[in-house]
């Protein structure tokens, strides 16, 4: 389960995170949308422990972020909008040593075999240097890395970015099957709309560090959620 | 954990092109130093062996003559160098490797032709080129990562980011030393085969090496952990590379030279020549010194003329005004050494400051080249004139044909005096002398590792520095 309770950041005079109250339970995908600088980042950072909140919490699996930041990581994967890794190094080298460093233990070779069909890496790339990659195969080998890890929850920070429309509707399709086959709870901190339509169970709406609107996605179709979120974000009605 | 980091650390580096390039460029740059100085040191040693055989030779077939005439003669003695001198020609390269040896004249070493450069051998380039290479290579080690979003994807994973900064400094610290793996072998292959290699000092030599290159390695290391960005830790690396292997051992030279002033070669011959012309000469009878001398040795023996003495008048004399313009000479020598030594002692001020000075000293010490070693062979030298003197003196004193007229002697007394020996000195008399040295470089090791700490402590508590606010 992902958490936060009141949460709070600021920076000076600048409020970033405004009280922000929010659950993802396990199997279920939280899309947050919001413009740049809405706190979406804000939000990643104090799940991860990065920063320190001004007011309130933030945990993963019940860990706090805060007092015990290492213990919460390990429970939690993360992937940033450009999975960068180690270039000259192979695929499956970089999951072995992100699962390594993450869990203490060198992941079975078969369980890695196991984790590259799930995320739908081809056969071939697995041993090739991902330098080479495109970045869909680095989100790919990145989403790997959580699953080799046995992490519970996931933190998904802008995914889609740079990819083009059909590997962003695969890659809402396999976010959409890691919650429902693997119970994972998955939080998706993006710009995307309608992939958020797509692969969500709720979505929040972040705006100027406030959490302005949250559905379920299950109520709204993807042009209404569109709608939805420009009358959130810009304060008036776009109809 | 940290050995994991380690070990993936050092297959990255090695990996990396850049890294091997660098390292192969230093290590042929390395071998081919460390190959020309042993070529350039054999043949040196062959040419010395020679020439101090034909100086032998010399002295002992210059005929039959008055043995004072032969310590005018002369003969040459020449500074046997160590088997570690090819590594570091340490002061030798500034100051001569010949002194010639006679009678009334302490010997000064001239310098022999085709000195070589200290910093082209291979200590010279191990102390400025080496540091400069670490940080070519190591700049980035953290902040590379940090600034490819690599350290927040690992930390964000789980990883412990203390293990991850450790283990990655270990690991390009152990890449490097890897790279000077080839050079290692080659050194010790010619320094601890041959019959007679100082296996102690080859280690403290080596010991040296390598704890100024851990500094190196740990600086770096903490400068990439320290600097906001890759490119701010480049510039600081170049900055620090350059102050403490280029300017201060500069300043600090300048400094020590300005604070304890030696007298130039021309000024202290002038002071012991004036204060020999003070003492009187001994050799003529007309002189004031040479009848205080007479008057002593008449009331030591209680006859009433030199004829009644029980030795030569003419041989006693001459030794006993040979110890004492010995005596003068001494002093003066020995200003002059406790003047280079306070110099020295002032220059490695700025050892405090930078790690090469310390090692300069070290590295010197241990390949025996260094001021003290240059000066315990002038010593031995000087104990070999004396003898020489004292040898040829006492023929003159105690044979009883020296009192005839022209009186000569040979060979076989040209062979008594024998040559000039040295028995090298243990690495704890070399260390002995570089005692502050050793520790200041002990210091910039536990700096460098503090300073290691305060990166580490730093990653850990801001991971992801360049996640931009969204």
């Amino acid at each position: 389960m992902i958490e936060t309770r009141g949460l709070r950041k600021t920076y000076g005079d600048l409020v970033a995170l405004e009280g922000l109250d929010l659950t993802v339970a396990p199997g279920e995908v939280y899309a947050l949308l919001g413009p740049n600088g809405a706190g979406k980042t804000t939000t990643v950072q104090l799940l991860l422990g990065f920063e320190r909140p001004t007011a309130g919490s933030a945990s993963i699996d019940g860990f706090d972020a805060t007092a015990d930041p290492i213990a919460a990581r390990r429970r939690v994967a993360y992937v940033p909008d450009q999975v960068r890794l180690y270039p000259r190094f192979t695929a499956r080298e970089n999951v072995a040593y992100l699962t390594r460093l993450a869990t203490g233990a060198r992941p079975d070779a078969a369980h890695l075999e196991e984790v590259f069909d799930r995320v739908g890496l081809a056969t071939d790339a697995r041993d090739r240097r991902v330098g080479a990659f495109s970045k869909g195969m680095r989100q790919r080998v990145g989403i790997a890395a959580a699953l080799a890890k046995g992490a519970a929850a996931l933190l998904l920070d802008e995914p889609t970015t740079g990819l083009d429309p059909k590997a962003s509707n695969e890659f809402a399709a396999l976010v959409r099957e890691l919650a429902d086959a693997q119970g994972l709870a998955i939080l998706m901190a993006t710009h995307d709309v309608f992939r958020s339509a797509d692969a969500s169970d709720r979505i929040g709406v972040l705006v100027a560090g406030r959490l302005a609107a949250e559905v379920d996605a299950a109520d709204l179709a993807a042009d209404a959620l569109e709608q939805l979120y420009l009358e959130t974000v810009y304060e008036r009605p776009t109809r | 954990m940290i050995g994991v980091v380690a070990r993936h650390e050092l297959a990255r580096l090695i990996r990396d092109r850049r890294f091997r390039v660098l390292a192969a460029l230093f290590v042929v740059l390395l071998l081919a130093a460390t190959s020309s100085a042993w070529i350039d040191a054999s043949e040196r040693a062959e040419q010395r062996e020679a020439a101090s055989h034909a100086v032998h030779e010399t002295w002992l077939d210059q005929g039959d003559k008055n043995p004072h005439s032969a310590t005018h003669f002369g003969t040459w003695a020449f500074l046997p160098l160590s088997q570690l001198s090819f590594l570091d020609p340490g002061a030798t390269a500034f100051g001569g490797v010949a002194t010639f040896v006679e009678s009334h004249r302490r010997g000064v070493r001239t310098r022999a032709s085709g000195a070589s450069d200290p910093l082209r051998s291979p200590s010279g380039l191990a102390q400025v080129l080496l540091p400069l290479l670490v940080v070519l290579v190591g700049f980035d080690v953290l902040a590379g990562d940090r600034d490819r979003g690599v350290l927040a994807h690992l930390f964000g994973m789980g990883a412990d980011p203390r293990a991850v900064a450790l283990g990655t400094t270990l690991g390009f610290t152990g890449a490097v030393l890897l790279a000077l793996v080839p050079a290692a072998l080659c050194a010790a292959v010619l320094l601890v085969l041959p019959p007679g290699a100082d296996t102690l000092r080859s280690l403290g030599f080596g010991a040296a090496q390598l704890g100024h290159l851990v500094v190196w390695c740990l600086l770096t290391a903490a400068i990439s952990g320290l600097a906001s960005s890759a490119r701010g830790a480049l510039v600081t690396g170049l900055g620090v590379w350059a102050l403490t292997c280029l300017l201060v051992p500069r300043l600090a030279a300048d400094h020590a030279a300005r604070a304890v002033e030696l007298p130039s070669p021309r000024a202290l011959a002038a002071s012991i020549e004036a204060e020999l012309l003070e003492l009187g000469s001994a050799h003529d009878p007309a002189s004031p010194t040479y009848a205080r001398l007479e008057a002593e040795a008449l009331r030591e023996h209680g006859v009433a003329s030199v004829d009644e003495l029980p030795f030569n008048f003419a041989g006693w004399v001459l030794q006993r005004g040979e110890e004492r313009e010995a005596e003068v000479h001494a002093r003066a020598y020995a200003d002059l050494e406790a003047r280079h030594e306070r110099q020295e002692r002032a220059a490695d001020r700025g050892g405090w400051l930078s790690p090469r000075i310390p090692l300069a000293r070290l590295s010197a010490a241990f390949a025996g080249t260094d001021r003290r070693h240059l000066a315990d062979w002038d010593a031995r030298v000087e104990d070999y004139r004396a003898r020489l003197v004292r040898t040829l003196n006492d023929v003159l004193t105690y044979d009883e044909r020296a009192k005839e007229p022209g009186f000569t002697v040979g060979r076989e007394v040209w062979d008594e005096v024998g040559r000039p020996t040295y028995e090298p000195r243990s690495a704890g008399w070399a260390l002995e002398g570089v005692r502050t040295s050793a520790l200041q470089l002990l210091v910039h090791l536990v700096l460098g590792a503090l300073l290691v700490v305060a990166a580490v402590r730093r990653i850990a508590g801001r991971p992801a520095s360049t996640l931009d606010r969204g």
